[in-house]
């Protein structure tokens, strides 16, 4: 039951185009980061002074948004090979079913940790933990985290429910495992 | 008996096709509630501080540039530079296919991206030529995982900074195993292909050194990219995450401008495409280190040593079951989970046994390497089935020769004598 399926609602639309958009700023902005470190000390002899604060942060928000996507494309890192023993095809699709149950259980649990997590943060306003020179709250990548893990648990909900009122929905065809 | 119900857990959830990080997750949330003294609402806060590391981003840099070169037709030259050398001899266009293999490793750090950018251009030029379609498959498959062994590599950063190690030592330790494995995959091809009578080979060059100055000239902007990331980590210019960067600014106009592979359509999806393969590696790191380290917590990797002290304490016997254990991990797998969970548990015995831990770096990246591409689980044979649109069944025969014949014999040689690994680094670092 992996593979893409093509969004139909507006609103989901919405949300894959905003976290594409997020994906390639956050990309773009840390390579380019690194590139203008190196130009400003070989060439300026300067330092961006405390990059790694805001770098750092920027990229939890790329590691978990594109581990969202991945939920939406179907494309986590799984060994599934179960499937290659199994000739029915209802014997495989209730696995899958089951498996997805099982993934969105896991994630309701980790959304909620998340949560908390963030939460934590949020408690101890005005004197959040923040990063020592800028002063970015931990909020930050801590926020990333938990709507990357609520993201997650929202694709795979959605790719659970379409599995089990229309299964051809999926792409099978477009099957993929990532790199 | 937290080590069993949690390997069993990890091996049920993963056989069923639970997803790698979803398949950690469960472990952590079984040895939270069944460990002692774990706090779980602080597992995650955990999390996010190991990775809260700079050198870390140098995976997902090295992804990015790879996936830009995979679009940019950046393989291409270096493909044609290859066949010059090697591609008028029978099965040369094969043995052609590992050299180039061995080349991009040097550029992308990322078996997946090689696989796909060699396999893709290869790979139809194997068929024209008469090349049996599971033997070409296989070969790119088993060549693939070159791009692990030859630096930059994203397992060797990720067991440099588990391990405490040094990655540039990390980095040239796998260069010498990496060129065994080249000649040992060419000569196994050769052997494969010896009894094949219809294979077409390039006709003779009318002017060789005019073809390869010209080649050459052609492939200078894509060779000048190892040169630049290596030379600018081994000269002290920049640190990996600082040359993974440039690495990607680089291949920005070289793939637009140079190549001519990137247009403005597909870099978008170059960039979201290499995102989200980071979002996929880094979530599922983010897991294991969690779990990884709540083994440490309960004392597994000590467990571990007893069970493996109690069956023998000869060094040698003991690294066999050493690299019997991560080929069986390396089966199960991928490269970043196997080396996440191998290097914390098994570090404490090599170190113990007295061996080099970059000697180990090697080790460990010829035998993730040789697990990426032997069934079951085998992501790069199945990725080389998809690329080559050959059946399994036909690339299974022609890859078990060759893990018998090229991996296991460099995986002894790696394993049993450490100046192999060794000598490199020793030479250029101290």
């Amino acid at each position: 039951m992996d593979g893409s399926l093509t969004p139909k609602s507006p609103a989901l639309k919405r949300l894959l185009a905003l976290q594409k958009f997020v994906l390639v700023i956050a990309s773009l902005v840390l390579a380019i980061t690194f590139f203008v470190v190196v130009i400003l000390r070989y060439l300026f002899q300067a330092d961006l002074f405390a990059y790694e604060e805001w770098v750092l942060a920027i990229a939890f928000w790329l590691y978990f948004i594109g581990g969202a996507q991945g939920s939406w494309e179907g494309t986590h890192i799984k060994a599934d090979f179960l499937s290659a023993f199994i000739k029915s095809e209802a014997i495989k699709r209730g696995i899958a079913n089951f498996v997805m149950a099982l993934e969105l259980s896991i994630l309701v649990v980790l959304t909620c940790l998340a949560a908390y997590m963030v939460w934590e943060n949020i408690a101890q306003y005005p004197k959040w933990p923040a990063t020592v020179a800028w002063r970015i709250p931990f909020l930050v990548p801590h926020f990333g985290i938990f709507l990357g893990f609520l993201l997650m648990a929202f694709f795979t909900g959605l790719r659970l429910r379409i599995a089990m009122t229309d299964p051809d929905a999926f792409a099978t065809d477009d099957v993929g495992t990532a790199q | 008996m937290i080590l069993a119900v949690t390997l069993l857990i990890l091996c049920v959830t993963l056989v069923i096709g639970v997803s790698v990080p979803l398949a950690f997750g469960l472990t952590m949330i079984y040895v939270a509630f069944a460990g002692d003294g774990h706090d779980i609402t602080a597992l995650l806060t955990s999390g996010h501080w190991r990775m809260n590391a700079l050198v870390l981003l140098a995976i997902p840099l090295f992804i990015m540039a790879g996936g830009l070169m995979e679009k940019g037709r950046i393989a291409a030259p270096l493909v044609e530079l290859a066949e010059l050398f090697v591609g008028r001899i029978k099965g040369g266009l094969s043995a052609a296919a590992v050299v180039a293999s061995a080349i991009f490793g040097s550029i992308s750090g990322s078996a997946s991206a090689t696989l796909t950018c060699i396999g893709s251009i290869m790979l139809p030029q194997l068929r024209a030529a008469n090349y049996p379609r599971g033997l070409s498959a296989a070969i790119i498959a088993n060549a693939a995982p070159l791009g692990l062994l030859i630096p930059p590599s994203a397992i060797q950063i990720i067991y440099a900074w588990v391990t405490r190690q040094s990655v540039l030592k990390c980095f040239l330790a796998t260069i010498v195993p990496g060129l065994i494995l080249v000649c040992l995959l060419i000569l196994v091809n050769f052997f494969l292909l010896r009894n094949q009578k219809d294979i077409k080979t390039l006709p003779p060059s009318e002017n060789f050194p005019k073809e390869v100055a010209k080649t050459g000239w052609k492939a200078i902007p894509a060779l000048l990219m190892p040169v630049m990331i290596l030379g600018g980590i081994y000269g002290g210019i920049m640190t990996p995450t600082e040359a993974a960067g440039i690495a990607v600014i680089y291949a920005i106009p070289v793939g637009f401008f140079v190549y001519k592979g990137l247009t403005r359509k597909n870099f978008g999806s170059a960039l979201l495409e290499t995102a989200t393969t980071t979002g996929v590696v880094m979530v599922m790191f983010f897991m294991v280190m969690i779990v990884s380290r709540m083994l440490i917590f309960e004392d597994i990797p000590g467990i571990a040593q007893d069970i493996v002290y109690s069956v023998s304490e000869n060094p040698l016997i003991i690294m066999l079951m050493i690299n019997v254990v991560l080929v069986l991990i390396g089966m199960l797998m991928d490269d970043v989970s196997g080396i996440l969970l191998a290097s914390p548990l098994l570090f404490p015995i090599i170190v113990d046994l007295g061996i080099d831990p970059i000697q180990f770096a090697a080790i460990i990246g010829v035998n993730l390497g040789m697990g990426n591409i032997t069934p079951p689980t085998a992501p790069l044979l199945y990725l080389g089935a998809r690329v080559g649109k050959a059946p399994v069944t036909e690339m299974i025969g022609p890859t078990l020769v060759m893990i018998a014949f090229a991996w296991i014999p460099t995986l002894l040689i790696t394993t049993y004598i450490p100046s192999v690994s060794l000598f490199l680094p020793n030479l250029l670092l101290g």
